[in-house]
């Protein structure tokens, strides 16, 4: 600790000599993290991870400019403060976040997991499927990462924060001269405490239901999403959208759509990183704003947009929603700051997934689909091959589908969703640092269309 | 060498690695982003760091760390032993020795050094020349970034081998909206070098960009293809991004270790149609050279498919030695805090007699499909999918209407072995590949024709 203690201070100086070089602002990010990933296989494999970041940004007269680094070397403060040199005036630019009141979310770290061996890891990672000629493959692993976040800046804001995020997960894969079938089931949170037995089975049982597959039949289809598909669509595709650079910057067809009715009366989005006890939880966002829940989508309505402080202050101020991060890496502090959602839920009409299956009657369930990054941000637009498909007759799961085609408007999809299942699934999507909280999704207005 | 580094090759050795090295990672970018007439911001990234790794009884094992004296620490946690071992699945072989060298790339141009006015004048100069082109324009986001990466890697063996290379990239991204309807398309033009790979392309750069508005312009209000099975061509940087996500993947010989890839067991056999000559190559002077992989290896011009033949899989010292195959040195990582993973270079397809206008002749009703919006494939199934921004349609040999962008897929071998032609007028493309960590190369490819894909379109 005393180490980490030492980096700050070295910290809080750089930010001194770069304000004594005549500069406006000046904020420093750090982020210290320890991580071990584990995988296991035919072989086993670990790996671990010890990273102490920072990242800097420098305001002089409305330019702005930004620095990371990972050595705190003398001449950092000279280099950032000649990045602020080197770019023109934003005229949008106003300030950094003053200080304010931050409530901080409990239950964010849990102690025990600073205190796990490498070991304890692979003893946690044990099951035992049964015996089966039909399985080729079967992959676990996890990771347990404890990270501290800390943000200061010229205007005396202070804060730090500490966090610890876990996950867990099985994969397998079936051949028989049926066909081939992949199953596959992720947990996480923060406490190393999975079911390693249940995911094993269930990644099992979804393999050997997907062997068996028929075609599908081409055109407009009744369709249930499961959640890590529905999550990877509609934040590539629609989630863009609601975001308020994009508003601001006249890109975003939400963007007169605000106090508007754009899905069923039933259906909520929300963004709530304050949410105690979940990974994904936070106090304040990347500027040192305070964390809020927002309603995004509320029984139906457009009822807002996420900020941070540059776009806020063209509206209402920030919503806490600025995140660094870049795409396909999830959060880091390598780039500037930006507006993301990080905690959505998707709320609605719900039932348990069985009855969901009945009221959809004969339809196909989306599994996993593939190529979510090539979906049209802007339009909502996407044709997505399906990777996991299974056909429903009278309510009933009857075996997989050959690989197919999906294609839709995520507006549109949203506009069909009649209902949302009970077991929900918490999603860390695959290029934002955004995890959503959803059910199986009923929704029409979606067309297939077989290879 | 720093004694650090001995200490932890050291102790590797006395806690029973037989193989151990380290890889000592610099990598500076610098950025400048123009949005709508607008600098946003000019920024740098240094990133600096160490990878080390023991191979001890048959396994790796890995530690990242930014701190040079922490690696005494992970050698003595890398190296006890675990109580879950598995002994029957170690892997008794020995690794592909390294030998000592070095390769220097340096820029004339530095970006850093490259007066800010100047770099922000040669952004604002294509901005008007954008703005001048199309009135519908709504947002243009134009960045300059550059990189300069030093890798440095030690050995259990004594062998040091180092690498310096420079490159830089611009991107465009435009975005054109009437009235309620919008469309957005980018790009990104690069190569090794500082400013001046950049100068080199002016033209072409400026050429491309300016057909890019006008294409995104018309785009706001064109119609969706229709799906269904058609004959399709593929521009270069479709095509590139093809062979990359189907065959390039599937001839990572990690992907053949774990049994995902389709190629597995198949070398020496006819794999595609014979017009298709299929190359890595990390000598090629663009942003994926490297004469050394991240392993210290050197890397190989590699052909993967000859005439539709297997030739030749993608490895590292491991699957080489597993495989027993000559390496090729293509194990790389991003940056200091990822372990090396076998990933392609520089994707080549050796140009056919076709051209353009050969190649559209026999096609009675299908798609041309534009620029590359991404790619992805699941090898374990053999299937693929590609997007594009925007498409044309053929009618009768003539591209008779352009359309939104559209997607194709199928599978991986029988689509192969339907491509009847190959163009011969190549291009150098600049792609991202996202294999689990993020990496920029070229792909010098022409355009080719498949016969009777399925393409996704609205209805």
């Amino acid at each position: 600790m005393r180490g980490e203690e030492k980096k700050r201070e070295k910290g809080k100086n750089i930010v001194k000599d770069i304000m004594s070089m005549g500069a406006d602002e000046v904020e420093l990010m750090e982020s210290h993290t320890e991580n071990i990933s584990f995988f296991s296989s035919k072989e086993k494999k670990y790996s671990l991870y010890s990273e102490h970041e920072y990242a800097l940004r420098v305001i002089l007269d409305k330019s702005i400019g930004f620095l990371y680094f990972n050595t705190p070397t003398s001449d950092i403060a000279s280099l950032a403060f000649k990045m602020a040199k080197s770019a023109g005036p934003n005229p949008r630019w106003k300030s950094l976040p003053l200080p304010q009141k931050v409530d901080f979310v409990p239950g964010l770290f849990h102690e025990s997991m600073e205190d796990i061996e490498i070991t304890d890891l692979f003893e946690g990672l044990k099951f035992s499927i049964k015996e089966d000629a039909r399985i080729q493959r079967v992959e676990s692993g996890g990771f347990i990462t404890i990270n501290t976040r800390s943000i200061t800046n010229s205007h005396g804001l202070n804060l730090s924060e500490k966090s610890s995020k876990t996950g867990m997960y099985t994969s397998c894969r079936v051949k028989s001269d049926q066909g081939s079938g992949v199953g596959f089931k992720s947990d996480s949170g923060i406490i190393y405490d999975f079911d390693a037995q249940s995911l094993a089975e269930y990644a099992y049982e979804e393999a050997v239901t997907s062997l068996k597959k028929t075609k599908i039949e081409d055109g407009e289809t009744n369709v249930v999403i499961a959640p890590v598909p529905f999550s990877n669509i509609i934040v590539n595709s629609a989630v863009p959208s609601f975001l308020g650079d994009s508003v601001q910057e006249g890109v975003s067809l939400m963007g007169n759509e605000l106090k508007k009715k754009i899905a069923p009366a039933h259906f909520n989005l929300i963004e709530d990183p304050t949410i105690p006890g979940r990974s994904q939880s936070r106090s304040f966002d990347d500027e040192g704003s305070p964390a809020q829940k927002v309603p995004i989508i509320q029984k139906g309505m457009l009822n807002g947009f996420l900020y941070d402080t540059l776009y806020g202050n063209l509206t209402s101020g920030s919503t806490g929603s600025c995140v660094r991060y870049s795409k396909y890496r999830g959060k880091n502090l390598r780039f500037l700051p930006q507006i993301a959602a990080t905690a959505l839920s998707i709320q609605g009409t719900s039932y348990p997934l069985c009855e969901v299956l009945q009221e959809m009657k004969r339809g196909v369930i989306l599994g996993g689909v593939a190529n979510v990054h090539a979906v049209n941000p802007m339009t909502g637009f996407f044709s997505l091959p399906v990777t996991s498909g299974f056909s429903v007759e009278h309510g009933e799961i009857t075996g997989g589908i050959k690989p197919f085609l999906i294609t839709g408007s995520s507006f549109e999809m949203i506009k069909g969703i009649s209902a949302i299942s009970t077991e929900r699934k918490r999603t860390q999507t695959s290029l934002w640092p955004t995890v959503v909280d959803t059910g199986h999704i009923h929704t029409q207005s979606l067309t297939c269309v077989h290879l | 060498m720093n004694h650090d580094y001995i200490s932890f090759l050291k102790s590797a050795e006395t806690l029973g690695a037989s193989y151990a090295d380290i890889r000592s990672d610099k990598k500076k970018t610098f950025t400048l982003t123009r949005r709508n007439r607008i600098t946003t911001h000019s920024g740098g990234q240094l990133n600096e760091g160490y990878c080390a790794r023991a191979f001890r009884e048959g396994r790796w094992i890995y530690g990242v760390t930014t701190e040079r004296g922490a690696l005494n620490r992970i050698a003595q946690t890398c190296c006890s032993p675990l109580r879950t071992e598995n002994r029957e699945n170690r892997l008794s072989v020995e690794l592909p020795a390294i030998t000592s060298g070095s390769f220097i790339l340096p820029p004339k141009m530095p970006f850093e050094d490259t007066p800010s006015e100047e770099k922000i004048s040669y952004i604002k100069k294509l901005e008007d020349e954008v703005y001048d082109c199309a009135r519908t324009v709504r947002d243009l986001s134009i960045t300059l970034n550059s990189f300069e990466r030093e890798v440095e890697i030690y050995n259990s063996s004594s062998e040091r081998v180092f690498s310096k290379i420079c490159g830089i990239k611009l991107s465009f991204s435009i975005t054109c909206k009437k009235g309620g309807k919008i469309e957005r398309c980018w790009k990104d033009w690069g190569g090794v070098g500082g400013f001046e790979a950049l100068q080199a392309k002016q033209s072409y750069i400026e050429e491309e960009m300016l057909n890019m508005t006008r294409e995104t312009d018309s785009l706001v209000t064109a119609p969706y293809p229709t799906s269904g099975k058609y004959d399709v061509i593929l521009s270069p940087s479709n095509c590139g991004a093809f062979f990359h996500e189907t065959l390039g993947h599937a001839a990572e010989a990690d992907n053949i270790a774990s049994g995902r890839s389709l190629l597995k067991g198949r070398m020496g056999e006819q794999i595609t149609s014979r017009e298709v000559t299929l190359i890595d190559d990390p000598t090629y002077l663009s942003l994926g050279v490297r004469p050394y992989d991240h392993e210290g290896m050197k890397s190989k011009r590699t052909v993967i498919i000859e005439e539709g033949i297997l030739t030749s899989y993608l490895h590292s010292m491991e699957t080489a030695a597993t495989q027993g195959s000559e390496p090729t040195g293509h194990c790389v990582a991003e940056n200091y805090s990822y372990t090396p993973i076998i990933r392609q270079s520089n994707t080549v397809l050796s140009p056919g007699e076709y051209s353009t206008e050969e190649l559209l002749e026999d096609v009675e009703h299908g798609f041309l499909l534009g620029e590359i919006s991404g790619g992805q494939v699941t090898l374990s199934e053999g299937t693929f999918s590609i997007t594009s921004q925007i498409s044309y349609e053929i009618k009768k040999g003539e591209m008779v209407k352009m359309l939104k962008g559209a997607t194709i897929s199928g599978d991986i071998i029988q689509t192969c072995c339907h491509i009847d032609a190959v163009g011969k007028e190549v291009e150098d493309h600049i792609y991202l590949c996202k294999k689990k960590q993020i990496d920029s190369q070229a792909r010098i490819v022409p355009m080719i024709r498949i016969r009777g894909v399925m393409l996704g379109g609205r209805k």
